[in-house]
């Protein structure tokens, strides 16, 4: 049998002072993110650009969390809207084998409600949707990462069904 | 519905003789009054107390009255231009096109006295003038309201 060198004894009593849970990463904990998608407004605009804070809980495999998004949908014909959006997420996500990469995917509902002036007039149009999301969280430092989400979902804005593909960025701790 | 169809999210509305349609966002367009003809067509957008404090009767937002007029579109917009009073605004005549290529002109008239905005379109297809009569406490000379008018589609269509 062949004895361990001295480089991989020092690495291996170097993992050891480390604490678990930065060996067995459980996925990310919070956020601050950004998110982009179209929701038409059928004057050629209907872009979303809104700030995104949520977490995730640590189940290992189980990537279980939530975020609230908070954002503007631009308008062609006057004052943008104003979107507030909640959304759950639940999925696998492989936390081994890729070094500080965890890709994970996931189904996301969310609801929500579009704020906007039509005619001089506040108008408030619930949201709802599902659909798939794939990404993946970068690990940086300890739990500090980065992540980029990329998904398809299927929104209902009051009578109106929109496909809609969505990017999300995201950096937490 | 899917959002990306024409006219998507939006009513159409056409007097009893199906000549034209208007496609107009309801909520909060609404249709009013009983038409005085087969060719006539009302809408409105309530005041916010009517809205919100149920008074009725109050002066609307936006009201719109559609008919059908006999005449050529430039003559019948420069006949507004000219019964507007000396202190009114008045922009135009000026031409308008719908999204279905049908062409008129129209006038816009800031009425002073009153502190109302008016817009008078006349489009025609070769028959019949259609008249759009807008009235409102805000400036007509506004995108949304250019969308609204450039929905309209000259018929006579069948019965929706």
């Amino acid at each position: 049998m062949r004895r361990p060198s001295s480089s991989e004894r020092s690495a291996r009593e170097a993992e050891e002072d480390v604490p678990p849970n930065l060996l067995e990463p459980r996925g990310p904990r919070v956020f601050f993110g950004y998110g982009f998608f179209r929701l038409t407004d059928g004057h050629g605009q209907g872009q979303v650009h809104a700030a995104q804070f949520g977490g995730y809980a640590p189940l290992g495999r189980l990537r279980l969390g939530a975020y609230g998004e908070l954002g503007v949908r631009r308008y062609a014909l006057g004052s943008d809207d104003l979107l507030i959006r909640g959304a759950i997420e639940a999925g696998y996500q492989h936390l081994r084998g890729l070094g500080p990469l965890v890709p994970y995917v996931a189904l996301e509902a969310s609801a929500g409600v579009v704020l906007g002036q039509r005619f001089s007039t506040t108008q408030s149009d619930r949201l709802l949707g599902l659909g798939i999301v794939v990404g993946a969280d970068l690990r940086l430092f300890r739990t500090l990462h980065a992540g980029l989400t990329f998904g398809y979902v299927r929104m209902a804005v009051g009578d109106l069904a929109h496909d809609v593909w969505l990017l999300r960025l995201r950096f937490g701790l | 519905m899917p959002a990306d169809r024409a006219h998507a999210g939006l009513t159409p509305i056409e007097p009893v003789n199906h000549a034209y349609r208007l496609w107009v966002l309801a909520p909060p367009w609404r249709e009013t009054d009983t038409p005085s003809g087969p060719g006539e067509v009302r809408l409105e957008v309530p005041s916010n107390a009517e809205r919100f404090g149920g008074a009725e009767g109050t002066r609307p937002k936006y009201a719109l009255v559609a008919d059908l007029t006999s005449g050529v579109p430039r003559a019948l917009a420069r006949r507004v231009a000219d019964r507007a009073a000396p202190d009114d605004r008045v922009v135009g005549p000026r031409p308008f096109a719908t999204d279905m290529a049908v062409e008129g002109w129209e006038t816009l008239v800031f009425d002073t006295t009153e502190g109302r905005y008016r817009r008078h379109t006349f489009l025609s297809a070769g028959g019949p003038v259609v008249r759009l009569a807008l009235e409102a406490n805000v400036d007509l000379d506004d995108p949304e309201v250019d969308a609204m008018i450039a929905t309209l589609e000259v018929g006579p269509f069948d019965a929706l």
